[in-house]
């Protein structure tokens, strides 16, 4: 009643403001816009999965533990992964479940007494995300635009999505990180122009060209490396240290990696770290070979778009990694200009997401052309690829190519769709396989079976195929085959109703402190408004109150919230008819 | 579109070129309209083969103005991208989808010189083989060529070489587009096609040299 009367305006809303999340393989954060400014929702959250007091936790909580090895790094690394891929990395290996697991199957990491896909650990990361991000907003989130690697494959992008559907997140959609950044720049700054971006965060690195018109922002070519950044930046000083033998050598390998990563932090500041056991010189040495691969990859982007560096009006810097002096130095050489690094790179990706969600949301008419980073084909007779979508085609796309059959009478084709740029389909990513039945027996060389892949706007592929004569037409959501099948998605439901009650009692409390939270604001705009309607012995009885109830919410006692909002309600209760008495008295 | 039509039809283009407009009936209100979207009852058309050159409002002709179609790209793209159209009804949003991905697909076509003169001419490269004795001869030379250059310099000057063989070859088609016969047109496609994958296989050797390059210094 209270809010009723004081704040006409702040009805309830039917449609919630979207977030942007920026889903990180070392940190991920969230941000908003209100009021036309972006605004970052959470701390940076570390990427980090651990179990403490036999539950689940994600962030600082998990680093500042001193069991490392209950947690998982890095999860974003294992997203649309394989057993087989898995055990060729040297940061994950010792996690794996069951070194004997099916090599194409779905990996499940050790945590704790628990066996987790990097699913269910994104949607845990997820989760904390949203939590922290509802406690700010004091409403619930319910969509959300989601960054990822421009590379994502498939698999990878699939991975993403099953996470937020895990944790009831509706994907407005997964949006490129590059092109969010340039999102986030470009509006900032107002520019106009062809811009690199140059992202190289925690693991992976990826490079877009864009083009700035008028809102338009057009990806004119992507490129990158899903498994390339700072994470091989912390390997190459740890593969240091171990071989030079010095104290740290005997530490275990996450506390190792650990050190590493402060080393690497403190020579992005000075000559030397604190220990004087790697010099930058030393550092800038070992990095050298990766920082020629992502330059491969620039120039790789720069070919496909048909440019040069001296089209290029800016290059901005995205992700942490590009704190390395030696990054940013060796990427103004290669554009013979000064790297863009005046904004945080850090937070750019999710302020990107943010002005996307924005304008999805009806915000903004802000539109975003993107790109297939890989190139799509099926494979044919003889194990070589036709490429059906080649790699840079603009999205939504949908192209088709017609094949027929190999022997007189076959009523059935097997059609392998695979994802990459190598010729042998062996070498690429496979996504799926699909069988077409109910072919006419007819002649070979006769059915003509048109194959049609549709690419939609978050990237993701859906496969038909139509047979002329019989006008059969059959198709596929490529549910990628390291992504999970629809049968690992219910178990995951399943399971997740299982931790529920868990859930739950966690869901009370926020919705306690949420009701509680908005109480307070409003009885205290009351107070500030019609202050002349109280006593001040009344005024200082409703402030203990607030107080008490604040201090409640802030140590999320579940039972004491309830009863200090209702205690609050009950003392401002005639408060609230003085004011409506008050209010309708004014309007006559 | 045959390809003794499109001859045909630019002999009778070449006096008076005007940029084409779509021409076509609204299946909601029935009016005519030269547009993908209606004018009067803002329904999206449910046709999805449309003349790429109609749709952007471009003279068929290989001539076309760069600059003006990446406008009409964009105002394209604002009227159909998924993104502007959440809030209309489901069925809306799947005819623009689909004028959206002929769209994507139209303005790869016309952008590019050789796939544009494809299309113009609705060149089918799998249904003939290459018969020129000049052109067959000149392939030969071209491929010894290709073989003996090793360096990276080498490859270079090839590639550009190449490059200003294909220009040359496109401009006479541009100037000549109206006047040539329809073999001698197929002949000049014939020759650009393969020029472009000759100039692929330039670029992935190009390709080899710079990763041979990289081992070298990596050791």
């Amino acid at each position: 009643m209270l809010l009723q009367i004081s704040e006409p305006t702040t009805q309830q809303q039917n449609k919630l403001p979207a977030i942007g999340i920026d889903l990180g393989t070392t940190h991920s954060l969230a941000a908003i816009i209100q009021n036309d400014q972006c605004v970052t929702l959470t701390p940076l959250i570390p990427s980090v999965v651990g179990v403490l007091n036999e539950q689940l936790t994600v962030g600082q909580a998990v680093l500042d533990q001193p069991d490392t090895m209950r947690a998982i790094f890095s999860v974003k690394r294992l997203m649309g992964l394989s057993v087989q891929d898995v055990q060729s990395q040297s940061i994950h290996q010792h996690v794996l479940a069951d070194q004997q697991q099916e090599p194409s199957s779905v990996p499940r990491l050790v945590l704790g007494n628990q066996q987790l896909t990097a699913v269910e650990l994104s949607a845990e990361i997820l989760r904390e995300v949203k939590r922290q991000s509802e406690l700010k907003l004091g409403h619930e989130v319910h969509q959300a635009v989601i960054t990822v690697p421009a590379y994502f494959n498939d698999s990878q992008r699939q991975a993403t999505k099953d996470a937020a559907k895990l944790e009831g997140l509706e994907v407005l959609r997964l949006l490129n990180e590059p092109t969010a950044a340039a999102v986030a720049y470009g509006l900032d700054q107002q520019s106009s122009g062809i811009y690199a971006v140059y992202d190289l965060g925690g693991g992976t690195f990826d490079c877009s060209i864009i083009k700035f018109n008028q809102g338009i922002f057009q990806v004119l070519a992507t490129s990158g490396d899903t498994h390339l950044g700072g994470d091989d930046f912390d390997q190459v000083i740890m593969d240091h240290m171990i071989n030079s033998k010095n104290q740290y050598g005997k530490l275990d390998l996450i506390a190792l990696r650990l050190k590493a990563r402060d080393i690497k932090h403190q020579l992005s500041q000075s000559e030397s770290d604190l220990d004087g056991c790697l010099t930058q010189e030393k550092f800038n040495e070992l990095i050298n070979p990766l920082i020629d691969r992502t330059l491969k990859c620039v120039q790789q982007a720069l070919s496909d778009a048909k440019l040069t560096v001296n089209d290029i009006a800016g290059v901005i810097m995205v992700g942490g990694s590009t704190r390395v002096p030696y990054v940013i130095d060796r990427v103004g050489k290669f554009f013979n200009q000064m790297p863009l690094t005046n904004l945080n790179p850090d937070e750019i990706v999710a302020h990107g997401a943010a002005r996307q969600a924005y304008a999805l949301t009806g915000g903004t008419s802000t539109l975003l052309l993107d790109v297939v980073p890989l190139s799509l084909g099926v494979e044919l007779m003889g194990g070589l690829v036709e490429r059906i979508i080649e790699r840079n085609t603009a999205i939504p796309a949908r192209y088709a190519k017609t094949f027929t059959t190999q022997q007189d009478g076959q009523s059935g084709l097997v059609l392998h769709i695979v994802q990459g740029e190598r010729d042998k389909a062996d070498d690429c990513r496979s996504l799926a396989h699909f069988t077409f039945h109910g072919i006419p027996p007819l002649k070979a060389g006769l059915p003509k079976i048109k194959v049609t892949f549709q690419i939609d706007a978050d990237g993701l592929l859906t496969v038909s195929a139509y047979e002329e004569s019989t006008q059969i037409q059959q198709s596929v959501e490529v549910n990628a085959t390291y992504g999970l099948s629809v049968q690992d998605m219910r178990q995951m439901l399943v399971d997740s109703f299982n931790h529920a009650q868990v859930d739950l009692q966690e869901r009370r409390i926020i919705e306690a402190c949420l009701k509680g939270k908005g109480l307070i604001n409003t009885v205290i705009t009351a107070c500030q408004q019609d202050q002349s309607l109280l006593h001040h012995n009344q005024i200082n009885e409703i402030y203990v109150v607030i107080d008490q109830l604040e201090s409640d919410i802030n140590t999320r006692k579940l039972d004491e919230i309830v009863q200090g909002t209702h205690t609050l309600t009950q003392l401002t209760h005639d408060f609230a008819d003085r004011r409506l008495a008050h209010a309708l008295k004014n309007l006559t | 579109m045959s390809k003794a039509n499109a001859v045909v039809k630019n002999h009778f283009m070449s006096d008076f070129i005007l940029p084409s407009k779509l021409s076509l009936v609204c299946q909601q209100c029935q009016q005519g309209i030269n547009d993908i979207r209606c004018p009067y009852c803002h329904c999206f058309t449910q046709q999805t083969n449309h003349n790429y050159f109609d749709l952007f409002h471009c003279v068929h002709s290989l001539d076309i103005d760069l600059e003006q179609l990446q406008q009409r790209y964009y105002v394209l793209q604002q009227l159909t991208h998924p993104d502007q159209l959440q809030s209309l009804k489901v069925s809306e949003r799947i005819k623009a989808t689909a004028l959206n991905q002929l769209i994507n697909q139209a303005y790869q076509v016309l952008k590019n010189p050789l796939q544009r003169a494809k299309y113009l001419f609705d060149y089918q490269e799998s249904e003939h083989t290459i018969a020129d004795p000049i052109l067959l001869s000149e392939i030969m030379d071209l491929q010894d060529a290709l073989l003996e250059s090793d360096t990276e310099a080498e490859l270079l000057l090839f590639k550009s070489k190449i490059q200003c063989k294909f220009d040359t070859i496109f401009n006479q088609l541009k100037m000549a587009d109206s006047i040539y016969k329809s073999s001698e047109i197929i002949r000049s496609l014939d020759t650009l096609n393969y020029y472009t994958k000759l100039l692929t296989q330039v670029n992935d050797q190009l390709e080899k040299h710079l990763n041979r390059f990289d081992n070298v210094t990596a050791n």
